[in-house]
């Protein structure tokens, strides 16, 4: 894949330490993302997909141990001084984050808090803010937007609340969109009008979209799919779907409601990171002597990684 | 946030009910309470002397005060007394108890209310820095100090001070409100010069616990994760310490304000004792030990009329700091 892209991962690895032992949370990833790409990243809960996310916009904590290269249109973002960073965070990538109700302040109006991001990304001022935020919201489907603009955040729902995230998150036009558990929470009628809110309003940018349903990850061009830190299989999103190399996308895939909701067997722990070999080999029936050595992500076909030997 | 609207109007009327009815019963308990204590009056006076005393006159004394009359008599003739804003005379002092507690008043006040200001102030600002900076030199310096002090008794801080500054330095005098035959201006200043040390003692205490409060207040809304989204939009720390988080640290400021303030009027008695300063503490302080009962129905209700005025606009703050608040209020 092209090394001009937009975003360009490299070897990233992030550790926290805690008291029970260090947790490596994403170990080695390599992302490489085109501008007006789409990528879905799925995974179950803990695999260090939404602090995949987190880390390319370097929000992590003091106490995680950050490893490797995110390069931003070829800026090195670990190396940014402060204010390249605030331009960055919510000017060139905009996160729309997960927990709608509780991402905005309590205390503070919707509209202020749209406004304080435009104006801080320089985009517009004071009254043109405003319009500004505005015209996002009724984007966003409010059919009443300044009474959206004036309300605290506690009377929307969580549905509307999310909207006005993704109106806030594309109001600066960022170059890319992280939006970390779109669908959370949501049942199936608004999860496919966020999505198609979300596409619609992030037309010219590219898109990282962090999820754990499939269907979500269905409207995104490529798929990245995460287990214990890694990436197992990446390629065009339909060709992953339809015919999956990796025993755990197969998993993914059958686990779905219309799919029979067949469980993977076992269960992911946060130390199985740490583990020697292939870290799937526990859960995987196809597992062989092979699998105590740790696999590589290889081209199976073109565009088309997996990892796993067996493929 | 409040509006002028028919539901602020029925929230304001609903609660100024609610309040009637909680100063009624306060007013009945501050008169059978002081009454429930073991002695009287009478032998409080005269003292020893009581023993030897003839019955007959001791019974005319008590009949002279009142005291003689059945206590369901007595309690009727206190409440239509004090519907006409009739505090009674002090048994103890011989004055009228209005009279005592007007002139009482001004002095604590004087002393407390800016003491409640400076000690809120100075707790925001210690304990967001704290807060902000949680962890930090200067955070362990400050809160082990402020707990210190917030764990060791007032009237040993202030003996302390008292004999370092006013004492051994003699900056300060000793106690007092001023010292006597001034007129003016260098009167004010003289008043200003006596109270300078009880107040930066009074702050300070005030201080500690408001600090303790703000400083995990912040340590906790910084976990939140809209604060986390704040710094995904990339605002700089400064406006997402000064915007995002002060305020959400402001409505439980105000209800601590709010106690401060309604409990300034009695809190001060240490202070007060320790500087001479014959105030309301000090009032209430002698009514108590001479079982002076018209005083300390007086005193307990200036008290009471304090602390809900002072809750009645905490509530009222609330809805203006917080918008949750203010939508409960609504939904009444």
């Amino acid at each position: 894949m092209s090394q001009g892209g937009l975003l360009v991962v490299r070897g990233l690895s992030v550790a926290f330490k805690t008291q029970k032992g260090t947790v490596q949370a994403i170990d080695g990833i390599d992302l490489d993302l085109n501008e007006n790409e789409t990528l879905a990243i799925v995974g179950e809960s803990g695999c260090g997909k939404s602090v995949l996310g987190h880390a390319i916009m370097r929000l992590l904590d003091d106490i995680a141990v950050v490893r490797g290269s995110v390069r931003f249109r070829e800026k090195e973002v670990y190396e940014m001084d402060t204010t390249a960073l605030l331009n960055l965070r919510g000017g060139l990538i905009s996160l729309v984050p997960q927990s709608p109700s509780s991402s905005f302040n309590p205390v503070i109006t919707i509209g202020k808090q749209i406004e304080e991001l435009i104006e801080k990304a320089g985009k517009e001022k004071g009254n043109g803010a405003r319009k500004r935020a505005l015209e996002y919201l009724s984007l966003a489907g409010f059919s009443e937007p300044e009474l959206i603009h004036k309300s605290y955040p506690h009377r929307l729902s969580g549905g509307m609340c999310e909207r006005a995230l993704i109106a806030m998150a594309l109001s600066v036009e960022p170059e890319l969109v992280i939006a970390d558990e779109p669908t959370k929470g949501l049942d199936a009628l608004s999860r496919k009008n966020i999505l198609g809110l979300l596409h619609k309003l992030a037309k010219d940018a590219s898109m990282i979209m962090i999820t754990h349903d499939l269907k979500a990850a269905e409207t995104c061009e490529r798929l990245a799919v995460m287990y214990s830190g890694e990436i197992v299989e990446e390629g065009p999103t339909g060709i992953v779907l339809n015919h999956p190399r990796h025993v755990y996308t197969k998993g993914l895939i059958d686990a779905q409601p219309s799919r029979g909701m067949t469980p993977i067997k076992g269960r992911h722990n946060l130390f199985s990171h740490n583990a020697e070999g292939c870290r799937f080999k526990e859960r995987c029936d196809a597992a062989s002597n092979e699998c105590n050595n740790h696999p590589m992500l290889s081209k199976v076909e073109d565009y088309r990684k997996v990892r796993c030997c067996h493929a | 946030m409040l509006r002028p609207n028919s539901k602020t109007t029925l929230y304001i009327s609903n609660k100024v009910f609610r309040y009637a009815i909680t100063i009624f019963i306060i007013l009945t308990l501050n008169f059978f309470i002081p009454r429930m204590m073991p002695g009287d009056p009478m032998t409080n006076m005269l003292g020893e002397g009581a023993r030897w005393m003839d019955k007959a006159y001791l019974d005319e004394l008590r009949a002279e005060y009142g005291l003689d009359r059945p206590l369901h008599e007595q309690y009727l003739t206190y409440l239509s007394s004090l519907a006409r804003f009739d505090l009674g005379y002090s048994i103890n002092k011989s004055l009228k108890v209005k009279d005592l507690l007007m002139e009482r008043i001004f002095w604590t006040l004087l002393l407390v209310f800016p003491s409640v200001i400076i000690g809120g102030a100075v707790a925001l600002i210690l304990g967001s820095f704290a807060g902000f900076r949680q962890g930090s030199m200067m955070d362990r310096l400050m809160t082990s100090l402020l707990l210190l002090l917030y764990s060791s008794p007032s009237f040993l801080f202030a003996m302390i001070m008292v004999s370092i500054f006013s004492f051994h330095l003699g900056w300060f005098p000793l106690g007092n409100f001023a010292s006597g035959k001034m007129h003016g201006a260098s009167y004010v200043l003289d008043v200003a010069w006596h109270l300078f040390l009880p107040i930066a003692i009074l702050s300070l205490f005030e201080a500690t616990y408001t600090y303790l409060v703000i400083r995990n207040s912040i340590t906790q809304i910084l976990g939140e994760y809209f604060i986390f989204v704040a710094r995904a939009k990339g605002l700089s720390n400064r406006v997402i310490e000064l915007q995002h988080v002060i305020r959400n640290v402001l409505p439980q400021f105000i209800s601590i304000m709010a106690l401060n303030f309604g409990f300034m009027v009695s809190g001060a008695l240490i202070i007060e004792i320790v500087f001479s300063l014959n105030g309301m503490g000090t009032l209430i302080y002698d009514a108590v030990i001479s079982r002076d009962y018209p005083v300390m129905q007086g005193a307990f209700l200036v008290l009471t009329f304090f602390l809900i005025a002072a809750n009645f606009a905490a509530d009222l703050l609330y809805g203006i700091a917080d918008p949750r608040i203010a939508d409960a209020k609504d939904s009444i």
